[in-house]
């Protein structure tokens, strides 16, 4: 395992569902947005990772993860909405692993009933270990204040083995996670020098 | 082009933006107008004492005499144009520092990297994180950090964390320490230098800290292209510790209207 420290800066290959237009992207080998079909995925809901997100245009997406599925985060402030960020899996149509996120209300709705579904499937015998594959078979449109949006109708159709490809892992940085409050002040303890190395003995250096 | 570019800054430090983090004001005067201030002779001493250790580090023959003497031609060197009160003070107190702090490190052999710049990225962050480690040993596997002080701390402070995890995360899996130096042994705790080592877990932290803090500065630079409109949107705190220096003062009475 890696060391969890240091920063890539790299951007990651995602996919992402326009509530607003139903429509489904991924991140272009240029950069950029490519519209793809409605998707078929392996979905890794074993690592979902919930928190509050926050997306503005021409920034970086901000986020601080909840420490766990059943312990939410402090609101971070003004502009966060509850999201989630999971992985999801297809050669076909996403060319691997990518991350999959959103802040979306309706996403974020269909999600959280698709993984009541899998908390409810996951435990039968023949599922364990394997990974939900998903389909996007439809979308329903949902009226609200802000217009008409959106809700992928998503189903789990079946379950396969992790591929090799898809780690079993924490989609987000470890960085990313809220650390609650500071821990209790303790005071620091004195690291003593470490061990000098000993000089070699010249008799004990191998000749050539 | 992102906000930093626009502004001429290719690559942040962790003293930068602690110093964004904590006066916002005089970071703008400094590092986007230009406008910095002679070090203090506080940071001299700190430049003067590292100098004078890593004499007698890099060259353990070398006597404690010639050690001192390289740290006060030093501290003259970088306060030759400070009218401070404190320059003679501070300067009769070096030996105490160089002393104590070369009965600590010389324990540790002789450090294979000196001022190095590092470099690392952190994400979304659309420049990277320059710094410069003070002495590496490579045998032992430790990044060490001097500081002088007058009074130990309890632990690794923030800013010096935030310092250290970049130290750290640049150097793979080696430790980081701090090395805290008195100029006197005290009189009840006769320690003259205690020594504190972050853990994974503060790396990470302070890493997360600088990541949100280089964010934040990103945001505000973002909102405009001109300096002088953006140092009109915050005020100084002229009773800060930040703002001691006199020389300081007066640039900021200037950048700010008062």
């Amino acid at each position: 395992m890696g060391l969890n420290i240091g920063g890539s800066g790299s951007i990651k290959p995602y996919v992402k569902y326009n509530a607003k237009a139903d429509k489904w992207f991924v991140r272009s080998p240029e950069g950029g947005d490519q519209e793809i079909a409605r998707p078929t995925f392996l979905l890794d809901l074993k690592n979902i990772r919930t928190g509050w997100l926050r997306f503005r245009e021409g920034q970086a997406p901000e986020r601080v993860i909840d420490p766990s599925l059943d312990r939410a985060a402090p609101s971070p402030g003004e502009d966060f909405k509850r999201g989630f960020v999971v992985t999801a899996y297809s050669p076909k149509f996403f060319g691997g692993a990518v991350e999959f996120s959103s802040a979306s209300i309706h996403l974020s709705n269909a999600i959280r009933e698709l993984y009541a579904a899998y908390e409810e499937q996951s435990g039968k015998t023949e599922n364990r270990g394997k990974v939900p594959v998903v389909s996007c078979t439809g979308s329903e449109p949902m009226k609200d204040k802000y217009g008409t949006n959106y809700r992928p109708k998503l189903e789990i159709v079946k379950w396969v083995d992790r591929p090799d490809d898809l780690p079993d892992a924490s989609p987000v940085d470890e960085a990313d996670v809220w650390k609650g409050a500071a821990p209790t002040a303790r005071p620091a303890q004195h690291v003593s020098p470490p061990a000098l190395k000993p000089a070699a003995e010249p008799l004990a250096e191998p000749l050539f | 082009m992102n906000a930093f570019e626009r502004h001429g800054i290719e690559h942040l430090s962790a003293s930068s933006l602690n110093l964004w983090a904590a006066q916002p004001a005089l970071w703008i005067m400094e590092r986007l107008l230009g406008r910095r201030t002679p070090p203090s002779v506080i940071a001299a001493r700190g430049k003067a004492v590292e100098h004078g250790v890593h004499l007698g580090l890099s060259n353990p023959r070398l006597s404690l005499d010639e050690c001192i003497e390289g740290a006060e031609r030093e501290f003259v060197r970088q306060t030759a144009l400070s009218t401070d009160p404190r320059r003679e003070e501070e300067r009769k107190k070096l030996a105490g520092w160089v002393r104590g702090a070369l009965a600590e490190l010389r324990q540790y052999g002789t450090p294979d990297g000196y001022q190095e710049k590092i470099e690392v990225r952190l994400d979304d962050v659309a420049v990277p994180i320059v710094g410069f480690i003070d002495w590496r040993f490579s045998d032992h596997g430790l990044i060490v950090d001097l500081k002088t002080t007058e009074r130990f701390p309890s632990q690794i402070g923030d800013a010096h964390g935030r310092q250290g995890a970049v130290y750290a995360s640049a150097h793979g899996n080696f430790g980081m320490r701090f090395a805290y130096a008195k100029p006197a042994p005290g009189k009840t705790d006769k320690r003259q230098v205690t020594v504190y080592e972050m853990s994974g877990d503060d790396v990470r932290r302070h890493l997360a800290a600088l990541r949100a803090i280089a964010l934040s500065l990103g945001r505000f630079l973002a909102i405009s292209n001109d300096a002088r409109e953006l140092a009109g949107l915050i005020v100084p705190d002229f009773d800060s510790f930040w703002w001691s220096e006199p020389a300081a003062r007066a640039a900021g009475r200037e950048v700010f209207g008062f």
